[in-house]
């Protein structure tokens, strides 16, 4: 293929050296004619020498492509690395604005993740650009110089301008394309890591027997004023952080926990930003004390001021449980509340069994709670309760997230930083170096032809 | 291959033209430069009309040497540099 077309390009040489002989031997008295005939002259001897310098050229490309310590295969490893990067970046950010669920977080944080998200994709694209251009070059460069020197050895220098360029470029491209990882290294800034760096506090909520308090509420105080107010999941779980909130640096809240309209002190009764000194992930588990309650939220039963709770054997449609109370504030009631979804049988307190008819029922959180008492009148009860679980609720409550405004501000300066950082890295930097090689193939198309050689042998 | 084939061909009508171009443009240079006419510029005209001819015809005549002569000396240039001596 390679000896076919350079043959090609000899005969077209050899054509308008003819032609050039032609022209000058016309006995015609017009200079230009005779001008014309020894340009085409000294074409082709210039288009002869390019032709017989092919393999010449190409081995010398080789050469200064080693020399300078440039490789084709680091080029595609860094482009590739770079893809990497980008598609990491992606699934952060997706992940992140996927963790952002709330309506009003969203409004204020997907704007600037969005715009990263742009940011990255013409990232994408540029580098999807650069492996194209980088594959076509390797591929194919020998080809449009072959292609640069039949258009070079054209008659009349009809191509004599692409001609010269394309070769230039061939050239250039081949030995410049893979230094482009060095030149970008050099001048760009850090984009090692897209993260969302903010603090997440997660673990469940127990009861005194360790059990799960599911759909509960989580209220949290700074001083006397709520700023939170998180729900537990069903099987009792509550994150704080990480695309939930946005936690400030330093922060202490008080916690309370409110479940079937009665509210529970907690084990810790602080959160404080101290637990995660140093990480970005801890967990916690809020216990309650005062409170024992079954799986899935069919009961609740706060426990009388000074009193304790042994042996709780938790069973299908029945708990079971030692009560102490203090003797002095006997007899005492012994409350249970329970949704709707829940239908109580009876109560076993020391062998005497209570039908447990509901004293009250109110509404908290458009859950129908019922409330029933059962005396108490020894200091050390065994009490059973038998029930049946219909179905189960949830509180209809909007959770309120934490928002702290130096952290949107922090986050945002970030995504931002981010998304121009990658714009800089990987298309500024590589477009700008595109545009240097094609500069500098203009100048060597110029020195290959573009105003013919300065030879005049006439 | 059918074009180089074809531009060889074409490439040997021109050196036949050329040496036809050669062969009228030398007598036409003759006939002008010694017409009985007493213009000193139709006389130069025809003279270096015949400059041209015998230029063009020894470039003509060189033509196939000179590609050989370029193929030869780049064929020398492009042979790879032998290896550096072993102390």
């Amino acid at each position: 293929m390679n000896d076919d077309m350079l043959l090609l390009a000899f005969s077209l040489a050899m054509l308008t050296y003819n032609l050039g002989i032609l022209l000058y031997s016309l006995p015609i008295p017009i200079k230009s004619i005779k001008r014309w005939g020894s340009n085409l002259i000294v074409d082709a001897i210039s288009s002869s020498i390019l032709i017989s310098c092919f393999t010449l050229i190409t081995s010398l490309a080789s050469k200064i492509l080693n020399i300078l310590g440039s490789d084709w295969s680091n080029y595609f490893m860094w482009v590739s690395s770079r893809i990497v990067l980008i598609f990491s970046g992606f699934s952060v950010l997706t992940y992140i604005s996927g963790l952002l669920k709330y309506s009003y977080i969203v409004s204020l944080l997907s704007s600037p993740i969005n715009v990263v998200l742009g940011y990255l994709s013409a990232a994408l694209s540029a580098l999807k650009v650069l492996v194209f251009l980088g594959s076509f070059i390797l591929n194919y460069y020998s080809y449009l110089m072959l292609l640069g020197v039949i258009l070079y050895s054209i008659p009349f220098r009809i191509g004599k301008s692409a001609g010269a360029y394309l070769i230039a470029m061939s050239i250039v491209f081949y030995v410049g394309l893979p230094l482009m990882p060095a030149f970008v290294e050099t001048f760009q800034s850090s984009i090692g890591s897209v993260s969302l760096e903010s603090t997440e506090i997660s673990g469940r909520v127990i009861d005194l027997s360790g059990n799960a308090v599911p759909n509960a509420i989580i209220q949290l105080y700074e001083g006397d004023e709520v700023v939170g107010t998180i729900l537990t999941s069903s099987q009792g779980r509550f994150v704080l952080g990480n695309g939930y909130d946005l936690l400030p640096k330093n922060f202490s809240y008080r916690i309370s926990l409110e479940l079937y309209g009665f509210t529970f002190i907690t084990s810790p009764e602080n959160i404080s930003s101290d637990l995660c000194v140093g990480k970005e992930l801890c967990s916690l588990n809020i216990s309650v004390p005062g409170l024992l309650t079954t799986a899935g939220g069919a009961l609740l039963i706060p426990l009388p001021t000074g009193s304790n709770v042994y042996e709780v054997m938790v069973r299908d449609n029945e708990v079971n449980f030692t009560l102490v109370t203090n003797p002095d504030i006997l007899p005492t009631e012994l409350y249970i509340a329970y949704p709707k979804g829940t239908k109580i049988n009876y109560v076993v307190v020391n062998d005497e069994v209570f039908s447990c008819q509901p004293i009250t029922d109110f509404i908290w959180y458009d859950i129908n709670v019922n409330l029933c008492s059962v005396l108490i009148l020894s200091n050390v009860s065994n009490v059973r309760v038998i029930y049946e679980k219909i179905f189960s609720e949830k509180p209809s409550v909007s959770e309120r997230r934490i928002i702290s405004m130096s952290e949107v501000s922090s986050f945002i300066a970030t995504m931002i930083s981010i998304g121009i950082a990658f714009i800089y890295s990987l298309v500024f930097l590589p477009s700008l170096y595109l545009i240097l090689l094609l500069s500098i193939s203009a100048s060597l198309a110029r020195f290959l032809g573009g105003r013919g050689l300065p030879i005049r042998i006439f | 291959m059918d074009l180089v084939e074809f531009i060889r061909g074409l490439t040997l009508q021109v050196v036949t033209i050329a040496w036809f171009i050669f062969v009228l443009a030398w007598f036409v240079g003759w006939a002008l430069k010694g017409a009985p006419v007493p213009f000193y510029r139709l006389k130069r005209t025809g003279q270096s009309l015949v400059e041209d001819a015998i230029i063009a015809a020894f470039w003509l005549a060189l033509g196939s040497s000179i590609f050989s002569l370029i193929s030869y000396i780049a064929s020398n240039i492009a042979q790879p540099t032998p290896p550096p001596p072993q102390p």
